[in-house]
């Protein structure tokens, strides 16, 4: 008999104990896993916002997030005017409800001139008309969730539109949204004159850096960003993302500490006789910290295994909810993956360590006096 | 045994005291065996018999004395040295046995023999010479509940002598044997003695006290004269 041997031995003959302390183990790292995709992949959806538009940099309101930007057109037409700048699009964004399934599709406003530099792609029909009001595009991700083609029509913001164009946009956030002409769109949510992101381009040859110096010296109510860095400067959402992460690692880790100490701890006095016996024929203190905490790690990894699968279910749940869909796509990554299981191992030795220490400490004869 | 070997004292004990409270189980003890003696320890219940193997074995501390076992002084360890006291220097056989029921004969044996060097399959090989030997290698993979008293008393003694110790501590092998049974323990014993291991054991049998080199008697916490 191998020392681990012993170890898979002791897990092996307390099943029920181990599948508990296991499941403790589960449920933190499947809360660790969740909220690690979660994060990166809104972490991601912010990048992507910043992506599309094939722009240099993106000018948001300072302080706002992506999609409650608001900013004046005509501080735009300024702002194409500062030196370096080569291009600038105003774009606006508004969330409405489709169905059930789609409470919340992102609506873009944008000028059928501005498509094909701002990098739409129309794969099936043609844009929409200037001023059309009852004309619409469709991202072909939407139009495929939706069940929608060129020519069909839909009802949205409470009124019956044509889909005359399907379009892609080279970025998954964009191909899941519902293009409008730029002027019905601000008229129907009353925001005649303004936008809520504007895409800049810079000259050939000119740093990006400098405009955007030029831009956030000239224009101090707005932020130019090029950058998740920039993005976190100029908006706590993501700040916020990872504080929410990171607060619910550490519950999640105080859970599944909780629930290893309490199954450890109660083997301890299951098996306080068999400590005793060890530590009277000879064990060290040290052998038996070993042993306890050996077994608590290959519990730990048991878990940590059933967690990753567990993790996996509860993303795609949350992948397949109403109110997130469109927004949330999964980023998985090793980085993810190998800290969850960090995590397991981690939770699995800390909430092990006080029995691990009691086992050792007892007196072997107070230890085979315990019936 | 030569006579220059047995002269040598293997355990000496001197003005050994130990109190539980108010109670004094063991008042200023003082006596010494030699290497290769089998020697029985008798006495009422509650005379201190089982207080003393603890003591002897390191499980627990005096209040006053010294104990040198192999040439080991107690007094001077730690916990830990003590684990290793136990590990290399004695072996104990308790009356209730104290296998772990969950492990095989065999495992329970080999239990004794991590931390000391020897491979997984030398562990296992001399785990099962040693049940061979007393009679167990057919129920080498039986769990204890699958075992008899006189069987489990044996795995016991087998897994005492698992370390090769020069002194065996044996509180009351045969306590819950019957007459079959304890004879075989007893003669594992007496064998044991004569191939140099000194064996001190606490028992009530008269048979087995009968087999001993000569009888230490406790009484109200002293040791009385010896007879051999």
């Amino acid at each position: 008999m191998t020392f681990l041997g012993l170890i898979v031995h002791n897990i092996a003959a307390h099943k029920l104990r181990a599948l508990a302390t296991a499941g403790a183990v589960a449920i933190g790292v499947m809360a660790v896993l969740a909220l690690g995709v979660l994060t990166m992949s809104l972490r991601a959806s912010a990048t992507e916002i910043l992506q599309v538009g094939k722009a240099d940099f993106t000018v948001v309101q300072k302080g706002a997030n992506p999609l409650e930007s608001v900013i004046a057109q005509k501080d735009l037409a300024d702002m194409g005017r500062v030196r370096g700048v080569h291009s600038l699009i105003g774009v606006l964004l508004e969330t409405e409800k489709y169905d059930a399934s789609h409470p919340a599709v992102i609506e873009v406003g944008l000028d059928p001139a501005a498509q094909e530099p701002f990098g739409v792609v129309i794969l099936q029909g043609r844009s929409y008309k200037p001023d059309a009001t009852n004309e619409v595009m469709l991202g072909y991700a939407l139009a495929q969730s939706i069940h929608k083609t060129v020519g069909d029509t839909l009802v949205i913001g409470g009124k019956k539109r044509t889909v005359v164009g399907i379009y892609r946009t080279g970025v998954a956030f964009g191909d899941a949204t519902i293009m409008f002409p730029l002027t019905t769109l601000q008229a129907e949510n009353q925001v005649p004159g303004y936008v809520t992101l504007g895409f800049v381009k810079v000259d050939k040859g000119v740093p990006v850096p400098v405009v955007k110096r030029r831009i956030a010296k000239k224009f101090v109510q707005y932020a130019p960003i090029a950058s998740l860095t920039d993005f976190g400067r100029t908006s706590n959402t993501l700040t916020l993302v990872d504080a929410a992460n990171t607060g619910g690692t550490i519950l999640a880790a105080v859970i599944a500490i909780s629930g290893v100490l309490n199954t450890t701890l109660l083997s301890f006095f299951e098996r306080i006789r068999e400590f005793g016996v060890m530590r009277s024929i000879g064990w060290s203190r040290f052998r038996v910290i070993v042993l306890v905490l050996g077994e608590a790690l290959v519990v730990g990894i048991i878990g940590g295994a059933f967690g990753l699968l567990l993790g996996w279910a509860a993303v795609n749940v949350l992948q397949n909810l109403p109110s997130l869909r469109g927004f949330f796509v999964p980023q998985w990554s090793a980085a993810v993956f190998g800290r969850s299981l960090y995590f397991a191992i981690g939770v699995a030795l800390l909430g092990a360590l006080y029995p691990a220490v009691r086992a050792a400490l007892i007196s072997p004869l107070e230890a085979l006096r315990r019936e | 045994m030569s006579d220059t070997t047995r002269s040598r004292p293997i355990i000496e004990v001197e003005g050994l005291s130990k109190r539980y409270g108010p109670d004094v189980v063991l008042d200023d003890v003082s006596f010494s065996v030699d290497r290769g003696e089998f020697v029985a320890l008798v006495g009422r219940s509650g005379s201190g018999k089982s207080t003393l193997i603890h003591l002897l074995g390191g499980l627990e501390p005096p209040d006053s004395g010294v104990i040198s076992v192999d040439g080991v002084s107690l007094r001077h360890h730690g916990r830990t040295p003590l684990a290793k006291f136990r590990r290399t220097h004695v072996g104990i056989v308790f009356q209730l046995h104290n296998l772990i029921p969950r492990l095989t004969a065999v495992q329970n044996v080999e239990l004794a023999m991590f931390s000391t060097g020897r491979s997984r399959h030398r562990r296992r090989e001399h785990a099962l010479e040693l049940l061979e030997r007393l009679d167990l290698a057919h129920r080498a993979n039986r769990r204890p509940p699958q075992l008899s008293g006189g069987e489990r008393a044996r795995v016991a003694l087998a897994r005492g002598l698992a370390n090769d110790p020069p002194v065996l501590l044996a509180d009351e092998p045969t306590g819950s044997l019957d007459d079959e049974a304890a004879d075989r323990v007893g003669a594992q014993l007496t064998s044991l003695a004569r191939e140099g291991v000194t064996v001190l054991c606490v028992s009530h049998d008269a048979r087995l006290n009968d087999r001993a080199d000569r009888t230490l008697r406790l009484a109200d916490g002293k040791v009385a004269p010896s007879t051999d």
